[in-house]
């Protein structure tokens, strides 16, 4: 099942023809486009484009707990997630394919026991296990240094930056092979903001990463390629760096260069 | 139909203010004077022949010689029975209300439902018990009937402060254990009711409370046997049915007071419990 | 799989109120009606002799006696419930609210055994030497003020909500037109709460309707159309409880019947005070104001 068994899928994540509608309203137009196995991929653009609902749908969160209604296909390593269903399958996908979200948002218990959630519902129970993966996501996400001494300290008293990190490692301990990044750095400092950075470039020999950000810098920083959305329509996608020189549509230039939105 | 003493148009409305606060200050202190006198009176004439013998010694000749010790335990297995049958059906109507459903018809229904049974009173309680349980199903005077009468009577507190508890759990802890590959029921057991747990419990507590006060419900159903209790099926008198007979039925005045003033403790340790681990939740999340 | 199971066996818990109300009916329906249809419904709601022993059944003088108490505890009641509500809600600080709230809850923790005792030890004693008051003391006049006093936290919780759920812009917009604070609970608050209110009061005329041991203890429990309030009275929940004890046959089968009687006030009381909580919500709904539209048709 996973991207390594064997054909080598360049393709990771084939978006086609997606619209998504919450009661009946349109969230997203009809979409297409692919996201590459192991490269960043940023879509970016203004409130209300549909980005947020675009990257909820890849993990089925948008439909189980949102109420949209998705229609169109959604293909990871060639398999079908639209035609999902049920609470054990969902969470299933859910493992391969992790969520950080815009704001920190540490559960209510300690800092080993954040990380250990995730492994622990897959079914990892010895103990030898979960401290050794504790361990490499904490330090994949540049924080075991800070916090190696006190892993059980509450997660909710760290900072808001570390939180944040956190919850990065939180989601890498699942070994997920796609990390979606929802605004991750919209409310940390430019530390934690550049340490996340750092982490995603390390890790994208073997993530796939898609990142909405409303940062056009950040994309233009970290991105291999870019989406743009506007007012619920892929407008563009391509490489970052003709995105950012030469797009081919009128608005995503203004939009990079802060004309709206 | 509703007003408040309008006051003469003579005086200045500022001063018309002040009169009135006046009188509606008087009024709310006056209501909280009433309950500690109540609670005052019974423990100064009772607390004096409140101890360790009379909790610990059986009731002699009726209850008018030695303790009141049976009728604590029949107290405990009785409210032990309501609230182990009450919680989990309580809680999962609170779940399925929280957590599964949307407002709409079935939601009004579950509502209505819950409402109304909140305001049967505790007669009818007593007398269904008592044609239900003790009757119908043949389970006599026991522990069991009164105990499964209290659960349902306690059942509508338990599925309101329960649902309400976990109502007060923020969105997002139900995404981000979602996220991490837990499925809905585990994102409930694991992370949601967690932290809803003092809430929930506040609610139980309060089922605890009543259950020990209630009167009315029991009697008709646990009957007013004093001797202790061996099974389920035994009859047994709590201490409120305890403290009703030996009051109406003047056996012992002092016996009375002293009952009343156990009961009285007890009932205040019950509170002030509820209401501090309930402080302790809503300040969790305010 | 296992998720669907288990939302089936959430979904039953959450239908078990409803049902157990339905077997409530039931059995208390199944035990009274053989008599009322024996004896015909009007030799119960219109009968004013209650003599079980030579089969008469009129259950005209309970229901005078439940009337009574229950206008008498809402006489009490209500002036009272209002006044703690409007001082918990609108007036007090912060910090004696935080004291009042609890300790006024804790008035309906106290079981009503202990209520009616007080009323036994204290009230009945003083109506009775009262020169201006009188009679044995065990009166439609006691069970009131001990009736009174129980309902209190019914009436405070419930008009405490509907005034908190007054919406802050009502009040401002009241003391922007120069209005004293006073005037804006009179004036403003109060009637954007009524609905609320309305509904507390009739919870509370449910609760007085209802309780039982309390009044036993004070009431008196003579079965007669009293002409003073300094008089005894039973009421329909006393009658029950007094009797089921030693009642048998067709004796029990009416004390059921009163069971079916005091059941159906309840349940109209309650429907009224959902109806009352509804509208309240309703009406904030179409003005567009998000405390009360919380409920989602």
């Amino acid at each position: 099942m996973s991207g390594d068994s064997g054909t080598y899928a360049l393709v990771k994540i084939a978006a086609k023809d997606v619209e998504i509608r919450y009661r009946g309203k349109v969230a997203l137009k009809p979409a297409t486009f692919d996201i590459r196995s192991s490269t960043i991929h940023s879509i970016i653009g203004p409130a209300g484009s549909g980005k947020t609902s675009f990257l909820r749908s890849l993990n089925l969160m948008s439909l189980e707990l949102d109420g949209a209604a998705i229609k169109g296909s959604i293909k990871v390593d060639d398999d079908e997630i639209l035609t999902i269903r049920g609470a054990e399958k969902m969470a299933k996908l859910r493992r391969r394919i992790g969520i950080v979200f815009a704001t920190p948002q540490p559960l209510p218990r300690s800092i080993y026991e954040n990380i250990a959630f995730g492994p622990r519902i897959a079914g990892t129970r010895k103990k030898a296990d979960l401290d050794a993966l504790v361990e490499e996501s904490l330090r994949s996400a540049h924080m075991w240094d800070e916090v190696k001494d006190r892993l059980d300290l509450m997660g909710t008293s760290l900072s808001g930056g570390q939180q944040q990190r956190l919850c990065l490692a939180r989601t890498l301990a699942l070994k997920p092979d796609i990390v979606l990044l929802d605004e991750p750095c919209s409310a940390l400092d430019p530390i934690s903001t550049y340490k996340i950075e750092q982490s995603m470039q390390e890790l994208k020999g073997n993530i796939t990463f898609v990142l909405v950000t409303n940062n056009t810098k950040q994309a233009a920083r970290v991105a291999d390629r870019t989406a743009f959305f506007l007012m619920g329509e892929l407008v563009e996608d391509g490489p970052t760096a003709k995105i950012f020189t030469r797009p081919n549509d009128q608005r995503t230039g203004d939009y990079i260069e802060g004309r709206f939105g | 139909m509703i007003t408040l003493p309008r006051l003469p148009r003579l005086l200045h409305p500022r001063h018309a203010q002040v009169v009135a606060k006046a009188v509606l200050w008087a009024m709310t202190l006056a209501t909280v004077g009433v309950l500690f006198y109540i609670i005052y009176f019974v423990l100064r004439r009772g607390l004096g022949h409140v101890g360790w013998d009379f909790l610990t010694e059986m009731p002699r000749r009726s209850g008018s010689v030695g303790g009141i010790f049976s009728t604590i335990v029949g107290t405990l297995y009785v409210t032990g029975v309501g609230v182990v049958v009450a919680t989990p059906i309580g809680l999962g109507a609170a779940i399925y209300l929280a957590e599964y459903t949307r407002e709409g018809r079935l939601t009004r229904i579950v509502r209505f439902g819950a409402e109304s049974l909140a305001g049967v009173p505790s007669i009818i309680f007593g007398l269904f018990g008592f044609a239900f349980f003790v009757t119908y199903l043949r389970f006599g005077w026991s522990i069991l009937s009164g105990g499964l009468t209290l659960a349902f009577m306690i059942l509508p507190t338990i599925i309101r402060t329960s649902e309400e508890a976990l109502r007060a759990v923020p969105q997002s802890y139900r995404e981000v254990a979602l996220s991490l590959g837990a499925s809905k029921w585990q994102a409930i057991v694991r992370v949601v009711m967690p932290a809803a747990a003092p809430g929930i419990l506040t609610g139980i507590i309060l089922g605890v409370g009543r259950s020990v006060s209630e009167t009315a419900a029991v009697i008709f159903t646990s009957g007013v046997s004093l001797k202790m209790p061996h099974s389920l099926f035994d009859s047994t008198r709590t201490m409120s049915v305890h403290f009703y007979t030996l009051t109406m039925e003047s056996i012992s005045e002092p016996k009375a007071y002293a009952t009343a003033a156990v009961l009285v403790i007890t009932i205040l340790l019950i509170n002030v419990a509820a209401y501090t681990l309930m402080n302790r939740f809503t300040r969790k999340f305010r | 799989m296992k998720d669907r199971v288990i939302e089936k066996a959430l979904l039953l818990a959450a239908l078990s109120a409803i049902g157990i109300l339905a077997l409530i009916t039931i059995f208390i329906f199944r035990e009274g009606l053989p008599v009322v249809f024996s004896k015909g419904p009007g030799e119960f709601l219109t009968g004013t002799v209650w003599q079980p022993s030579r089969g008469h059944y009129g259950l005209v003088p309970m229901i005078v006696g439940s009337a009574i108490v229950t206008f008498g505890a809402l006489i009490i009641g209500v002036p009272l419930g209002l006044a703690c509500a409007v001082v918990l809600a609108e007036m007090a600080p912060p910090r004696a609210r935080k004291i009042l709230k609890p300790t006024i809850e804790l008035l309906a923790g106290i079981p009503s055994v202990v209520y009616g005792f007080i009323g036994m030890m204290i009230l009945v004693p003083w109506i009775r030497n009262n020169p201006a008051l009188g009679g044995t003391g065990s009166s439609a006049l006691a069970a009131s003020i001990i009736l009174g006093i129980m309902i209190l936290p019914t009436i405070i919780g419930i008009s405490i909500d509907a005034i908190e759920a007054v919406p802050r812009s009502y009040r401002e917009g009241s003391r922007a037109l120069g209005a004293t604070e006073w005037q804006t609970i009179t004036g403003v608050v109060i009637p954007a709460a009524r609905s609320g209110i309305v509904a507390g009061v009739i919870l509370g005329m449910g609760r007085a309707v209802g309780e039982t041991m309390a009044v036993i203890m004070v009431a008196g429990n003579s079965v007669q159309i009293p002409d003073s309030i300094l008089k005894p009275v039973r009421t329909l929940t006393a009658n029950i409880a007094l009797e089921m004890s030693y009642a048998s046959g067709q004796h029990e089968q009416a004390l059921f019947a009163t069971a079916i009687v005091l059941f159906i006030i309840i349940m109209l009381l309650n429907s009224l005070a959902g109806l009352a909580r509804r509208k309240k919500k309703r009406k904030r709904k179409l003005k567009g104001d998000p405390a009360g539209g919380v409920e989602v048709a």
